[in-house]
């Protein structure tokens, strides 16, 4: 019997493991073998990949680019959510504190989160910097909590939220996924907290091979999950879950959604792997 | 963005970006056709992050802003499939509203009443629009023709009316200080009685979570139906309890007979074999009791309780009739049945001694010797009379007179 292909994924949540036991027994369904395997922490995954222990590895935006810059440039993205292109950050604050745009910033205490999340930390930083006009007068503030998760578990960002709530900050920065669930699931009195910036928009997750990975398993994943009916009942549920409306491929536009984040990462030092 | 027609518009004051607000839009989109343009109507100038952010979300595509009187058009475009195959209905008003007086019957939920139930109605009824995604529940009963009894919602309405209390509608304080023999034979009697409308409650009960709520006539009538029996046990328990007496014996060949009648696991034959038969039987028995009850009160009761039964009956004759209408080799598996429970029931000896003594002193007014046997006799007409009136019922239902009498004969002698 043919080996299956592997795919990692980190375990930031319960219902990582739901959500890969549906898709291998999709694969496994349609005839593909295919396993996964967890880890708990990103840099363990790449670490993983690029010694070709696993297949391919479902990647944060970070876990990309580090893989992409450490594997020098062997590194190749299958396919996404939909979701992931034109992923944000947005800044928050309360409505009653006057801030209406990045520069009423100055004096006041902003949060970032996760040092290694790209929407909560590395990037509203690179953005601050480039559009704050008294960088060096806001006082930042961070929120570092599960780090090696890139974020993903979110804690973070409802840790800015609880410290805006609570008049320890006077703004924070978190992903645009993160806002509309904290709207939508009425974390606050209506109209108390209001964005105030909205980042451009860059892509986020994907699937990251290496480019010895055989064609055929790449083209094969590839396929499968672009076949994937969304209206199938269990592929809802698990899309649901992962929140996709869709999987997408990765293509060179996209690709691009990844520049300001290498940029980012260079500038801050955070190429290294240190798992 | 101008020449964009939307078709829902949604006006939303100063409502900021919120539970209630995405809850709106989430309630909107859902039922929006694929493709359609929704339009939400602000004061607020800044909501566009949040928008643009939800639809991403949700798979939707944000369409843009526009500057209307002291107004911003936000509009947003469905791209998802539709989560719901049909629009629900509207404009509705039932029969008998008017007349205050609308009947189970007067409902059309639907145009027409399939024959066999959609994959995804689970707990719901006809003219109900099922989400996507909706679980199946994969009831058994899912076809019409296995269920399905023409008179239901008539009777359904009819139960309903005949309802009566077992506290307040029974005399209790003027049934008569018996004769002990003849009071002992009462208590013997609405002991069998128990047990029997035990059974009568519990093979509904084992059914009606089987049968699809698209046919929901069908389960409302059996709910009442099984409403009915809890009645009847417990009027028939008071009764053994009221008078000085309590509750007797039960016969091994009353419960073993029952228990035929309980594994019974098709709907169809079970039907056939508790309403059709059983409580068809049963009231010929019934209409003997109230003959020969010695007092008003007990005889209240047992006429009572048989306009309850005369209702069942006529549901199992109805469902039993359509299905072998829809397939008349039904015909040949409710004979076996009969003859199968026959075969069970042959493996012990026949009749309850213990029922039809107490029915023959009943009858005979006296355990002498002389209206003991009159007792007797009248007991073996009462047999004749329930073999000739099962015969009836079983041509009525599509059987032949032949097969009629072969499957009669072999009826148990527990009567239920």
């Amino acid at each position: 019997m043919d080996k299956p292909i592997v795919v990692g994924s980190v375990a930031y949540d319960p219902k990582i493991v739901t959500i890969w036991d549906i898709i291998r027994d999709y694969f496994n369904d349609n005839g593909v073998r295919l396993d996964y395997m967890l880890f708990s922490n990103y840099e363990a995954q790449i670490e993983y990949l690029l010694s070709g222990k696993i297949d391919i590895a479902w990647n944060t935006n970070v876990a990309w680019v580090r893989t992409h810059e450490l594997s020098k440039g062997r590194a190749k993205a299958l396919l996404m959510r939909d979701t992931d292109i034109d992923f944000k950050s947005v800044f928050i604050t309360k409505a009653s504190s006057g801030i209406k745009s990045i520069n009423d910033l100055k004096g006041r205490k902003f949060a970032l989160g996760s040092a290694d999340s790209a929407q909560a930390a590395i990037l509203p930083l690179k953005y601050l910097q480039n559009e704050a006009k008294d960088f060096d007068d806001i006082e930042i503030v961070r929120f570092n909590s599960d780090l090696g998760k890139h974020g993903d578990t979110g804690r973070s960002e409802f840790d800015i939220l609880d410290a805006i709530l609570n008049n320890e900050i006077d703004a924070g920065a978190i992903g645009i996924t993160s806002w509309v669930r904290m709207l939508e699931d009425g974390m606050f009195p209506s109209g108390e907290i209001e964005s105030f910036y909205v980042s451009e928009g860059y892509c986020h997750c994907n699937f990251t091979v290496i480019d010895t990975l055989d064609e055929s398993i790449q083209k094969t994943f590839t396929e499968m999950l672009l076949a994937q009916d969304p209206n199938e009942p269990i592929i809802k549920k698990m899309m649901q879950m992962e929140g996709l409306n869709k999987w997408v491929k990765t293509g060179q536009e996209e690709l691009k959604g990844y520049d300001v984040l290498t940029t980012a990462m260079k500038e801050q030092d955070l190429m290294k792997n240190n798992w | 963005m101008h020449t964009l027609n939307h078709s829902i518009s949604i006006p939303i004051g100063n409502m900021p970006p919120s539970k209630e607000l995405f809850l709106k839009l989430e309630n909107t989109f859902l039922i929006a056709n694929t493709s359609e343009i929704i339009e939400i109507v602000s004061f607020k100038p800044n909501i566009e992050i949040e928008l643009r952010g939800w639809a991403k979300l949700r798979g939707h595509l944000y369409l843009g802003r526009e500057s209307l009187k002291e107004q911003y058009s936000y509009k947003i475009q469905k791209i998802n499939k539709s989560s719901f195959a049909n629009k629900s209905s509207w404009g509705k008003k039932m029969k008998g509203i008017d007349s205050s007086n609308p009947k189970l019957k007067d409902l059309e939920l639907t145009d027409e009443i399939l024959k066999k139930a959609p994959d995804s109605n689970g707990l719901m009824t006809r003219g109900i629009e099922p989400q996507d995604g909706t679980p199946f529940y994969d009831f058994e009963l899912s076809h019409k023709e296995q269920v399905w009894s023409e008179p239901v919602s008539a009777l359904y309405e009819e139960g309903k009316h005949a309802q009566w209390n077992a506290t307040s509608d029974i005399a209790w304080n003027e049934i008569p200080t018996l004769n002990p023999i003849i009071e002992k034979a009462v208590c013997q009697i609405m002991t069998y009685l128990v047990e029997n409308e035990f059974s009568a409650l519990y093979i509904p009960g084992k059914f009606i979570s089987k049968i699809n709520p698209y046919y929901m006539e069908v389960p409302l009538f059996l709910s009442s139906l099984m409403n009915d029996e809890a009645r009847h046990i417990e009027v028939f328990t008071k009764r053994a309890n009221a008078n000085g007496g309590g509750f007797q014996y039960s016969s091994e060949i009353t419960q073993r007979s029952l228990y035929s009648l309980f594994k019974e696991d098709d709907y169809i034959k079970s039907s056939f074999l508790l309403h059709v038969m059983g409580e068809g039987t049963f009231i010929d028995l019934l209409s003997f009791l109230e003959k020969h009850m010695p007092d008003e009160t007990t005889r209240k009761i047992i006429k009572l309780s048989k306009r309850d039964e005369i209702r069942h009956v006529a549901y199992g004759m109805e469902h039993v009739k359509s299905a072998i209408q829809q397939n008349p080799k039904r015909i040949n598996a409710l004979k076996n049945t009969a003859f199968r429970r026959k075969e069970f029931m042959d493996e012990v000896s026949s009749e309850s001694s213990i029922l039809l003594e107490s029915l023959a002193i009943l009858a005979g007014g006296s355990d002498s010797p002389v209206d003991y046997k009159r007792g007797f006799d009248l007991v073996e007409e009462l047999k004749a009379t329930m073999n000739t009136n099962r015969i009836k019922r079983l041509i009525d239902i599509g059987m032949d007179e032949e097969l009629a009498n072969d499957i009669s004969n072999v009826h148990t002698p527990n009567f239920m």
